[in-house]
């Protein structure tokens, strides 16, 4: 290989001298408790009102919020998601009654119990318990589904188990009860899709299908209840791995609306991501100087190889980057917030999108990489004559990252038969 | 038990990365060919009777294209002239023996071979560069010398196209780099399968969609002769980040490079119409493409002649003022606008003297020769201090061009008023000169203080 001659800017920068041991914030002058970004720090006060004024200031900025929407919190358990939570309800609280923040929240919690972490009926009821001491100390109404709902029909939505949270008091017992219930009565559907989890060739497949039903649920979810908007609490560094991921997997046509403020694909249901302005480093401190409480919940990748799949590689990736050159997650996402969805001009006249994600359909731009890979690829399925016949059938109307992720499944039947995931 | 071929029933040799499947050799030969004479024919890179330089190193990628080139013109009738075309670095121990691997390709493909090099069009080097800037940043200058070679080159030659062995993990290795670096108009441009379509020779890649391990797989299986040393003076740290994520990514799904370029397909087409991108132009300097007044080769080859090698890396804007570019009125406050009025003015001074008299060129070549010493002495210093303090060296710079200042006051005075007048600014500046002495004393106190901590760990 021969050498690449690539300018190499971060390597000529001229190391820092160590920096002294005190700093003074740089709005007041006082002593600062901590340093965002690569030089700025900040006192406790300062940087309450930097983090807040950041997060009012991209909402209005956007404008994608309207006084008094009915909006869905997406509500995870984790650190950005429960810092979003807080950031809501102190919008709505604090400050004159001009600058309140006038929308009508609801909380959902997804509970991946069964299918993802491996709990039985005991844990998935602590875990339930959990999340709603901390979902119910906002004030909002909380709605809890589980992630086997997806497959479900549309009739039976209007019973999903619904439990409002007063004030600061737990879930009562009664809401809890009823939820442990409908658990027994969703074993059928709950079985086949963790088969389908369990049968799959690639972790990889696993994470891209488990945030695809997690955005069909979420909308599903937003739907029934009539609100408007989703707010999910995906931070920049979580995007940031997200547009190196998807980038790794094809899926360059969708960065668009996988990263970006507003999520438009489903149409009546926008979801907004208000948290990606933030690192997660200063999520952290703003969780531990509020004193905002979150829950750890497994996930696919936890504790796994670094190897195990794109998602978790690429994290590792940037995390490893961005100890050495601190603007590795800054640079990445503003890179991916200069693009757009290129057929928004288009969008009238026979605009296709993937049956599965919903994003816009990239294999007709490219048919050259098509004719390139898939004419070796399909000759090699007809001498295998594998059993990926429901994924092929699908190939037309899929996109290219939704193509490499069927492919991955041994059997599909258990969701395409559900017309739910497909329209 | 063997594993079957899955096109013919022969026992397999291999396993394609592409695809996964099984192949014999000659299938694997057919497969292969398939697939680049079909990029060729769906990008449509060539037409009939064109002139096509192949870009040669000697390495494996080059020497199997100029193979397959060869190979499908007479196959499928192309209808193409072709060339071989090498840049000869000046890298002792390592170009030599590449360019001695294409002067056989050219016998056994009997093609045409022309060699450009460094100190033919520049005056210098590599050897002679890194002994100037060092091992950090010297693939810089190469990088940007090579590309003006190739065009050079490509002109002289009076091609039509310049085809490159840029394979599918080049390509994707340069999406990775591109959204790391923030580089949105590369980005929409690195994945184009021709490029330098306005204005320059175009290039063209055929390998685009080829896997590097098949074009290894390929050279070895069919015994091309290639050269596969790699280059002795790339650190290329920044992008060994990139290529190791790329190849955990193959480890982890084969099908990630198409993945990757497919995806840098898709978003050079979604880039945002409000988003500021760089124009294209010619350089004042030499009349090449360029998006600056002055392209990079140009102002790395001014730094390298005045004895400044670092000129060209970093801020650009220190480059553009040490031009004499753009006039700038500083005040006399602050020493760092004494010190931009002392380059300015000095690099100004040099300007009328080479245009009124035939001595002041004699002038310009003492001046040149005196800052060589003061450059090895600045690298000298770097390499003491170390990277912690290249601030020190940037002050080393600055010692060089007051030595130009003080080698100008030296000369004597024409007769004519104009150069009267610039004698009159020599008085001005005077005190200038004395007080970034003293500030080059101060820093290099500091540096001193700050190496006495160094040696106590």
């Amino acid at each position: 290989m021969e050498c690449g001659g690539q300018l190499d800017d971060m390597e000529t920068l001229p190391q820092r001298p160590p920096a002294a041991k005190k700093k003074n914030c740089v709005r007041c002058g006082k002593d600062a408790v901590l340093v965002v970004q690569t030089s700025a720090a900040f006192c406790r006060e300062c940087f309450l009102n930097y983090f807040t004024h950041k997060f009012r200031s991209g909402l209005g900025k956007s404008r994608v919020v309207q006084p008094g929407e009915k909006v869905l919190l997406a509500f995870s358990g984790g650190p950005s998601s429960a810092a979003l939570l807080h950031l809501v309800k102190r919008g709505m609280e604090e400050g004159t009654q001009k600058k309140r923040l006038r929308i009508e929240p609801g909380v959902v919690f997804i509970d991946e119990g069964s299918i993802i972490q491996g709990f039985d009926v005991d844990q998935r009821q602590r875990s339930v318990q959990t999340i709603s001491k901390i979902a119910g100390e906002s004030g909002f109404p909380v709605h809890h589904v589980m992630l086997e709902d997806i497959t479900t029909v549309q009739a039976t939505e209007a019973d999903l188990p619904v439990s409002n949270c007063a004030g600061t008091s737990p879930a009562t017992t009664e809401d809890v009860e009823r939820q442990v219930k409908s658990l027994s009565t969703d074993d059928t559907s709950a079985d086949r899709l963790k088969r389908l989890f369990e049968e799959a060739k690639s972790l990889t497949a696993k994470e891209d299908l488990l945030q695809i039903l997690r955005s069909k649920l979420l909308v599903r979810v937003a739907r029934t209840h009539g609100y408007t908007k989703v707010m999910v609490g995906d931070s920049g560094t979580r995007l940031s791995v997200r547009i190196m991921a998807d980038i790794a997997q094809g899926r360059g046509a969708a960065l668009p609306l996988n990263t970006g403020f507003a999520d438009d694909r489903h149409g009546d249901v926008v979801i907004v991501r208000p948290m990606r302005d933030f690192i997660a480093k200063e999520i952290s401190m703003y969780n531990t100087i509020c004193q905002v409480e979150s829950a750890f919940l497994p996930t696919l990748t936890t504790r796994v190889a670094e190897k195990a799949s794109i998602g978790h590689l690429t994290e590792a990736f940037i995390s490893g980057l961005q100890v050495n050159f601190p603007s590795t997650v800054s640079t990445v996402f503003r890179t991916g917030a200069k693009l757009c969805v290129s057929d928004t001009e288009n969008r009238p006249e026979g605009y296709k999108r993937c049956a599965m994600c919903k994003a816009p359909l990239d294999t007709g731009q490219q048919g050259l990489l098509q004719s390139s890979v898939y004419k070796t690829s399909l000759a090699a399925d007809d001498e295998s004559d594998g059993g990926v016949v429901t994924g092929q059938d699908l190939c037309p109307s899929l996109c290219h990252g939704c193509s490499l992720t069927v492919a991955d499944f041994g059997d599909f039947s258990t969701l395409s038969d559900s017309d739910q995931l497909f329209t | 038990m063997p594993v079957s071929c899955g096109l013919c029933e022969k026992r397999a040799m291999l396993k394609r990365p592409k695809t996964g499947g099984a192949l014999c050799k000659e299938c694997f030969y057919n497969v292969f060919e398939a697939e680049v004479h079909q990029t060729i024919t769906s990008a449509s890179l060539f037409k009939r009777g064109e002139t096509v330089a192949i870009a040669a190193s000697g390495g494996k990628d080059s020497t199997v294209l100029a193979h397959l080139m060869k190979l499908l013109n007479e196959r499928h009738d192309y209808g193409l002239t072709l060339f071989l075309l090498s840049v000869d670095e000046g890298i002792t121990g390592y170009r030599d023996d590449s360019l001695e691997t294409v002067k056989r390709n050219q016998q056994q493909y009997e093609l045409p071979l022309k060699v450009v090099s460094y100190k033919e069009l520049y005056g210098w080097t590599m050897d002679e560069i890194v002994r100037q800037i060092g091992l950090k940043n010297n693939c810089t200058f190469c990088g940007v010398f090579r590309r003006q070679a190739l065009d050079r080159g490509a002109m002289m030659l009076g091609v039509d196209k310049i085809v490159t062995g840029h394979n599918a993990d080049d390509v994707a290795e340069t999406v990775i780099m591109n959204v790391l670096r923030g580089d949105i108009a590369r980005l929409q441009r690195c994945t184009a399968i021709v490029t330098g379509t306005e204005g320059a020779i175009p290039r063209c890649k055929p390998f685009k969609y080829t896997y590097e391990k098949e074009i290894v797989m390929y050279a070895y299986f069919k015994k091309l002769d290639y050269f596969s040393t790699e280059c002795i003076y790339s650190p290329n740290a920044y992008r060994g980040h990139a290529r190791t994520y790329l190849k955990d990514l193959e480890s982890i799904r084969s099908t990630s490079i198409i993945d990757i370029i497919h995806s840098g397909e898709c978003m050079s087409v979604s880039v945002k119409k409000d988003v500021k991108m760089p124009t294209q132009g010619t350089c004042a300097r030499c009349g090449y493409i360029s998006s600056n007044e002055l392209c990079k080769a140009c102002v790395l080859l001014e730094g390298l002649n005045k004895g400044l090698p670092k000129l060209g890396i970093g801020k650009p804007h220190k480059a553009r003022l040490a031009l004499g570019l753009t006039n700038t009125t500083g005040t006399t406050s602050t020493s760092g606008s004494q010190r931009k009025e002392g380059c300015q003015s000095c690099s100004c001074r040099r300007h009328p003297y080479a245009v009124v008299n035939d001595t002041s060129g004699c002038k310009k070549d003492d001046g040149h020769s005196k800052d060589d010493p003061t450059a090895t002495d600045s690298s000298i210093k770097q390499e003491e201090l170390g990277s912690n303090f290249s601030t020190v060296g940037a002050v080393g710079d600055s010692a060089a061009a007051c030595g130009c200042n003080s080698e100008v006051q030296k000369g004597p005075c024409a007769s004519t008023v104009g150069v009267k007048a610039l004698c009159g600014k020599d008085d001005r500046n005077t005190p200038c000169a004395c007080k970034r002495g003293e500030a080059q004393t101060n820093k290099k106190a500091l540096g001193n203080s700050r190496a006495v901590p160094d040696l106590d760990f």
